[in-house]
């Protein structure tokens, strides 16, 4: 890429500084066993013809972001919403990458095979509408977290104990967090929970308003929603989905919402978010 | 599917550590940098059969759908934060370990596509035109990107270094 643009003193400062040793990001031994499990997971979910079928002997990540906090208090750099010279990048969706030889999305998903797994699904597993669990429904929250049906549940307050808005100090006291040593967060940090990552995939913590985001990995939210699953699920699962292109967002308890992510028409994310992040 | 499992491990292993490097690259932070690998990698995994017939360099493979997946979240992310109201999140640089690099802070205000072209470029090394194969774009796109960063950059740079 040699033109009158080339920037060789600045070239060169950039892949100093990518170079840098700093940049090593540490990560737990179970970390890479976590990672195949995850992807079991994922090829099951896929290819499984009912849900219960996934519900036994998951393993999920347990430990790269454990051990990031004690090295490296940043906090997540969860977006920009300062950005302002994003030029022609906005308005424009994300291309997948073209290259005939490696492209990582392009067989994802097989239109035809994910709709045969998706009436495969809905034939077999039938789901309940999120009317029947109303979020705040009295004595529902006290619920949260414990295993229905085999999964764990996230929302609509909370998951278990840990709840949307608790502060760092009360939830490191109850013993929810495994890597509390790293202490509380300035700004926001992002956190695991003492009881392993097969549930919660990871919890970010504001300094100022406290639990504001709780990414699932395993867990579902009360009505079913869980991830794997298509758009069609989802909306069954929890009617009057807000959003479009890819991200909805669902009420869940009071002050809390969840948020589902998709890709290529299916839920990649599902976390449960404070309506008042702090600097989440 | 036991083999399969078996082959992903080892390159799991393998790759782990510089996946997460160049996540920090891509990301600016250890956090999105280990949640892009994991998301990455689990997707990578349970089709591992496929991706191993398509290419020779699976982390190639992983490394582009990395800087893919950050550009579509930070998307994602921004309308969610438009919707919910949030408020700019205050920086926490007394904990990172870049706090003195006038170059990191400057990389950090770049939104993320100029920041992959700039990662793919100076971090992988690519052209031009493996930047555009690899991020969808066209060439021209990626010239303009890359010049807006770099312009962007010296600026930012520029501030710090009247500043101190």
């Amino acid at each position: 890429m040699s033109n009158a643009d080339e920037p060789d003193e600045l070239g060169q400062d950039l892949r100093r500084l990518f170079a840098d040793e700093r940049l090593t990001v540490p990560h737990s031994e179970g970390a890479g066993e976590a990672i195949v499990a995850g992807a079991r997971r994922r090829r099951r979910r896929r290819h499984a013809a009912t849900g219960s079928a996934v519900a036994t002997g998951v393993l999920m990540l347990a430990g790269v972001a454990v051990a990031v906090p004690q090295v490296y208090d940043s906090p997540p750099h969860v977006a920009s919403p300062a950005d302002s010279d994003d030029g022609d990048a906005r308005g424009q969706e994300p291309a997948e990458p073209t290259t005939p030889e490696a492209s990582p999305e392009e067989d994802a998903a097989d239109p035809g095979r994910e709709l045969h797994e998706q009436r495969e699904r809905e034939r077999t597993t039938p789901r309940s509408p999120a009317a029947e669990v109303e979020p705040g429904e009295p004595g529902n929250g006290e619920h949260d977290g414990m295993t229905f049906g085999g999964d764990p549940t996230l929302g609509p307050g909370g998951y278990g104990a840990l709840r949307i808005g608790m502060g760092f100090e009360d939830a490191r006291e109850a013993g929810l967090l495994a890597n509390a040593g790293a202490g509380p967060p300035e700004g926001c940090d992002s956190y695991t929970l003492a009881e392993g990552t097969d549930s919660v995939r990871t919890v970010r913590i504001s300094a100022s308003t406290g639990v504001a985001v709780i990414i699932a990995s395993g867990a579902e939210t009360p009505a079913g929603a869980e991830i794997g699953d298509t758009l069609d699920e989802v909306s069954e699962a929890h009617p009057g989905l807000d959003g479009d292109a890819g991200t909805y967002r669902a009420k869940a308890a009071e002050g809390a919402h969840y948020l589902f992510e998709f890709d290529e028409g299916v839920l990649e994310r599902l976390s449960l978010r404070s309506d008042d992040p702090g600097e989440c | 599917m036991a083999g399969d499992d078996e082959d992903f491990a080892e390159f799991v292993e393998s790759a782990l550590p510089g996946l997460l490097r160049y996540g920090h690259a891509l990301t600016g932070n250890p956090h999105d940098a280990a949640d892009l690998v994991q998301t990455a990698l689990e997707k990578v995994g349970a089709r591992w059969r496929e991706v191993r017939r398509k290419t020779q360099d699976p982390t190639a493979y992983v490394r582009r759908a990395m800087a893919n997946a950050h550009i579509s979240r930070w998307r994602r992310t921004r309308r969610e934060n438009l919707v919910a109201d949030i408020p700019e999140r205050q920086g926490n640089p007394a904990s990172d370990p870049f706090e003195h690099e006038p170059l990191w802070q400057a990389l950090r205000e770049l939104p993320p596509r100029q920041r992959a072209v700039i990662v793919l470029r100076y971090y992988e090394g690519l052209s031009e035109q493996e930047i555009a194969r690899s991020l969808g774009i066209s060439q021209g796109t990626v010239k303009s990107q890359a010049s807006k960063a770099i312009a962007s950059l010296r600026s930012r740079l520029t501030v710090v270094t009247e500043e101190q």
